[in-house]
């Protein structure tokens, strides 16, 4: 009697785990294959969209903040009391030459003399800065009577300039738009007419002195080697020294 | 055994480590955006502080062309009145106060060169070397930024370009009793030298006696023409100046009741710059004294159609600087004393006993008597850390 009972237990724990049906079983795995494929795409995605919220934030703050410390550097240029070069040596599309006082400690003494320093931006999309450190009149290692303008820069430079800073990555202008480029500088002047003119370049010395603004136009790449997504960055530094009165 | 069942696998765990990963980076989304609005208010705070700044410069230099320090014991035109007035151009919701220091602070000092005790690490707080050209430092701050702007700045005056050595010229004749109060014409200051001192009279001079030997008297032609001597472009700027500064006036009353300014009217009345233009032609009767050597003035009496608006100088006192009239000169009254130049448009009647007595101190410091305004020097416009 008990082996009996004994058996009828076993057989009936025996029903109970008999467990799913193939088609049960199937099913359950193509549903659970659907839930985990959507979480694990939801997963990848959102960790996507956050490496590149992190990715272009830093990178448009980059931007930003090279905007912003160029605007504030050419509108605070000065020319050298002693010479006859105007404040801005060079002006060219894509890269400016000027001197000036600007984040120089003991510049509120006014006897200070204005330093040169440039902005460059190369064709592998790096905007440098240089600076004449030692006060000579030259940024040693630098190139600034190249003949062809804004293509081909030594990028040698960049390591062996004076004062040599990268100031921002990914810096598009030279290939956006498609075809074509966008000049991180633009100088509004008067010309001989007295006409208002935004021109990239302006050649000669008694040019440059009409100078009154400079246009900056960045475009960054937040998104390289993907499909881009770009900052386009505009402003314009009125040159306080060059004002006309 | 149903229930061991239920609590067995990973599905609980899993969801559990993804909630953890989602809410991780939910945060750290927050975290960021917090970090890029906080990014962005600094950055505008900045530029801010920045424009605050240069609207102080440029309030300063307003309130210094009316208040150049010219002495060492000239008041601070800077007190907390004027940085009152200067705040309350800006909103606080818009522009809060900075979270250290002053919303805004303006000092000056003198350009080299200036005299011992006073050294570039103590310069002098006035314009000590008298060049009309003073540093300025403005600082301005807003929420958690600063900017802090030095330039130099120099003042600017109103060019009269007035001829050197003319006592008096009249448009038609001038008439002139003689007897014993010639001469009335005399050299008080003379002109600078090479520069003959002299009257220009169009018509004719009644009696020669009327201006003192070593004048040169200078009619007909020769005299030339009120623009030779006062030109319409002098006229039309110190009229529009007037009239932009509250000494134009069309009648003599309104003139005299009118109140003294530290530039265009040191005693209010007809000192300084005045411009009558009174529509009835009833003109000027000018008495007692006004300017002095240091400080001459303009007397214009406008009636360019009818030019009948006469000026009569009665009773006893000065007049330092010149006076125009379009009308006559009536005849003269009592002592009245003319220091510089006098001009008519047409009769100059020296009847009376009126003096003219030419004093190119006055004439002189008319070049530079009214600041327009006080301007950036270029290229000393810098700006600076914060402090």
């Amino acid at each position: 009697m008990s082996a009996r009972r004994a058996t009828h237990k076993l057989g009936v724990a025996t029903r109970d785990q008999s467990g799913l049906t193939l088609m049960e079983l199937l099913i359950s795995l193509i549903i659970a294959s659907i839930v985990s494929t959507m979480i694990f795409m939801s997963w990848f995605s959102l960790n996507q969209s956050y490496s590149y919220s992190v990715h272009s934030n830093e990178a448009r703050d980059i931007a930003r903040l090279a905007m912003g410390r160029m605007a504030r550097e050419i509108r605070d240029v000065e020319s050298v009391p002693t010479s006859n070069e105007c404040a801005v040596v060079r002006a060219r599309g894509f890269w400016v030459l000027f001197t000036t006082t600007f984040n120089t400690a003991g510049n509120s003494n006014a006897t200070m003399v204005p330093h040169l320093a440039m902005y460059r931006l190369y064709e592998d999309e790096t905007l440098w800065r240089y600076e004449d450190m030692n006060g000579n009149g030259t940024i040693a290692g630098v190139d600034v009577n190249v003949t062809t303008d804004d293509t081909n820069f030594n990028t040698a430079e960049q390591s062996n300039g004076e004062g040599a800073r990268l100031v921002c990555r990914n810096a598009v202008n030279y290939v956006v738009p498609s075809g074509g480029e966008t000049p991180l500088f633009e100088y509004s002047y008067y010309d001989d007419d007295g006409q208002l003119q935004l021109d990239p370049y302006v050649y000669t010395t008694p040019n440059r002195q009409r100078i009154l603004a400079v246009q900056i136009h960045l475009l960054v790449d937040l998104n390289p080697r993907r499909s881009p997504t770009y900052a386009d960055l505009l402003t314009t530094a009125q040159l306080r020294n060059q004002r006309q009165f | 055994m149903r229930l061991r069942h239920s609590e067995e696998g990973s599905t609980l765990v899993m969801l559990i480590a993804i909630i953890a990963a989602l809410a991780i980076m939910a945060a750290s989304i927050v975290v960021l955006t917090h970090n890029v609005s906080h990014n962005t208010y600094t950055d505008r705070m900045r530029v801010k502080a920045f424009n605050v700044t240069e609207a102080g410069l440029d309030a300063g230099m307003y309130t210094m062309s009316r208040n150049w320090p010219t002495t060492s014991t000239s008041t601070n035109p800077f007190d907390t009145a004027w940085y009152t007035a200067f705040r309350g151009n800006f909103g606080a919701s818009q522009f809060p106060a900075p979270a250290s220091g002053s919303f805004m602070t303006v000092s000056y000092f003198d350009d080299p060169p200036y005299t011992a005790p006073y050294t570039s690490a103590n310069p002098p707080v006035w314009d000590m070397n008298g060049n009309n050209r003073l540093y300025v430092v403005v600082q301005g701050g807003v929420g958690p930024r600063a900017a802090r702007i030095q330039a130099k700045v120099e003042r600017t005056f109103y060019d009269t370009h007035l001829p050197r050595g003319i006592a008096l010229y009249s448009g038609a004749s001038l008439y002139s009793n003689g007897g014993g109060n010639n001469p009335k014409i005399m050299v008080e200051v003379p002109p600078p030298v090479g520069t003959t001192t002299s009257i220009h009279v169009v018509g004719t001079i009644e009696n020669p006696s009327v201006s003192a030997p070593g004048i040169a008297q200078l009619t007909g032609a020769a005299a030339g023409s009120v623009n030779d001597v006062f030109p319409q472009t002098l006229r039309n700027g110190l009229k529009a100046l007037a009239q932009q500064n509250g000494r134009y006036f069309t009648s003599q009353a309104a003139a005299e009741a009118s109140p003294a300014d530290p530039i265009w009217s040191p005693n209010g009345g007809l000192s300084g710059l005045t411009v009558i233009e009174d529509p009835s032609h009833a003109g000027v009767t000018v008495k007692g004294t006004y300017n002095s050597e240091a400080q001459p003035g303009i007397l214009m009496v406008l009636d360019p159609v009818s030019k009948s608006s006469p000026i009569d100088f009665g009773g006893g006192g000065d007049f330092y600087g010149v006076t125009y009239v379009e009308g006559p000169v009536d005849k003269g009254h009592g002592n009245f004393c003319i220091h510089g130049m006098s001009i008519s448009n047409t009769t100059y009647d020296m009847r009376g006993t009126t003096d003219v007595k030419y004093n190119d101190n006055c004439i002189a410091r008319l070049l530079n008597r009214w600041s327009l305004n006080v301007q950036l020097v270029p290229n000393t416009w810098r700006e600076l850390q914060p402090q």
